[in-house]
């Protein structure tokens, strides 16, 4: 068995640039390694280093991309080692950090702790290199070819559970915006060509949204009469709070609309909210096919 | 009475581009499978990823954005059901434009979605709704010009998009 943190600073010395993708308690554990804008640590739900990693690797094809993973995460995200495997980046590097536990849960076992042969998934998955390691001598002497082989390559590290300092971390710095704003800057320097905004664009869509004012349903598609004022200024005044209706007559019993549900929600949001009730209002199926 | 025509999958496609779209994450949908990623997956500027499950395909679309290159998610509205949380996570916690279109499995082609008698299509809008989530509905050819702004208003505001495929997408 080998410590996690004597994993990561052999990981750390060999990075060379790499973008590493963390997640959760070793996101924690290798920022304390390796402090560097070119971490990821905004992973979302739990499980997902290895697609937000997928992701880095398809749009940066010419940059190594570590993913540091658990095995709880991985559990939660098999699916990934298919998709990775049919993708195939060759510039991606998977590492499971096992340690048989949901560490930042309780220290929970994953299921079958200590039998599950992960490396052996990627391998079946169809990775092109997939292997264990519980000593480190070993792991850093395979590292350097780790990290050089064509990939997608799998290591799974079996650790020992609980080496990590007490379990106080700061997840606000974690899911702070702050991180996706300094990855973002960090990031710029890699992209070599074709960004978005001057890509050249494809011939704009015919545009075929009826001309305003905009037509409003005469009746909705159950039959049911509609009466709907139009003013100038209603479009932000009208936005409710968000119900989910049981069945469509609670909609109807209130005189609502039932296929604009607007929303209460910051002042950033509103004007999204309000572009698109006036979109789905009177540009639904309902206003087309009105009898 | 013949059903009414759904959208046409190479105008669908074609406002992907419009919209600086590069890459396509999808699981198949069988409301889109004919019309669009059948076409999709031939498609020679459009990379198709195939997902083995949807919510994988929220964070690859957010990892994508990062490298400035645009991406959409396609599945079904039972992919989209099952991502709720990655979506909630990445797409409105930590406002990033994941764009996805939704084919709405089982929806009546004459009927809105929220008087669907299937109960799986009738609550995808009041659920977008509560998360705050941008959607528009395409349910016919015309309605397909509405894609490329929603694409471009998730980019400029970082906020996650649905489009919702209404009727079954036609080759």
């Amino acid at each position: 068995m080998m410590q996690r943190m004597a994993c990561f600073k052999k990981i750390a010395a060999a990075r060379d640039g790499a973008i590493v993708v963390a997640t959760y308690t070793s996101a924690f554990e290798w920022h304390r390694v390796d402090p560097n804008p070119l971490n990821f640590v905004s992973v979302g739900a739990m499980g997902q280093a290895s697609s937000h990693g997928l992701g880095l690797a398809i749009g940066l094809p010419d940059q190594k991309i570590i993913v540091l993973d658990g095995d709880g995460s991985l559990l939660m995200n098999l699916s990934t080692l298919t998709t990775i495997a049919n993708t195939a980046p060759n510039n991606l590097v998977h590492f499971v950090v096992e340690n048989g536990t949901y560490e930042a849960n309780g220290g929970h076992p994953i299921p079958v702790q200590g039998k599950v042969d992960f490396a052996g998934m990627a391998r079946s998955a169809g990775y092109a290199e997939a292997h264990s390691y519980e000593g480190l001598n070993q792991f850093a002497a395979d590292l350097p070819s780790l990290l050089s082989a064509p990939g997608p390559v799998f290591a799974a590290l079996k650790v020992e559970a609980g080496d990590a300092p007490p379990l106080n971390y700061d997840y606000e710095w974690l899911h702070s915006a702050d991180r996706r704003r300094e990855f973002r800057e960090a990031v710029k320097p890699l992209l070599k060509a074709n960004p978005v905004s001057s890509r050249p664009r494809a011939a704009p869509f015919p545009t075929l949204l009826p001309p305003s004012p905009r037509m409003t349903p005469a009746r909705s598609a159950s039959s049911r009469f509609w009466l709907i004022f139009c003013f100038p200024s209603s479009r932000e005044t009208s936005i409710s709070k968000p119900t989910i209706p049981a069945t469509i007559l609670s909609i109807n019993s209130v005189g609502a609309s039932s296929i604009s549900h607007g929303v209460s929600r910051p002042d950033s949001c509103r004007a999204v909210s309000a572009f698109r009730c006036a979109i789905s209002q009177s540009a639904s199926s309902i206003a087309r096919n009105e009898p | 009475m013949a059903a009414p025509k759904g959208p046409r999958g190479a105008d669908i496609i074609e406002a992907l581009k419009q919209a600086g779209v590069s890459h396509v994450a999808a699981l198949p949908d069988i409301t889109t499978s004919d019309g669009l990623l059948w076409p999709l997956s031939q498609d020679t500027d459009l990379k198709l990823i195939r997902l083995s499950k949807e919510d994988e395909g929220v964070s690859i679309c957010a990892a994508i954005g990062y490298c400035e290159k645009r991406a959409v998610l396609l599945m079904q509205q039972t992919g989209l059901m099952d991502s709720l949380n990655n979506i909630r996570a990445v797409g409105c916690d930590y406002e990033q434009p994941v764009c996805m279109v939704v084919g709405l499995l089982g929806k009546e082609p004459d009927k809105a979605p929220v008087e669907s008698q299937s109960f799986g299509v009738r609550i995808i809008e009041p659920i977008l709704d509560a998360m705050e989530i941008d959607h528009i509905l395409i349910e016919e050819s015309e309605d397909i010009a509405k894609l490329p702004a929603a694409i471009d208003r998730a980019y400029e505001n970082s906020r996650p998009m649905v489009a919702l495929i209404g009727r079954s997408v036609e080759p």
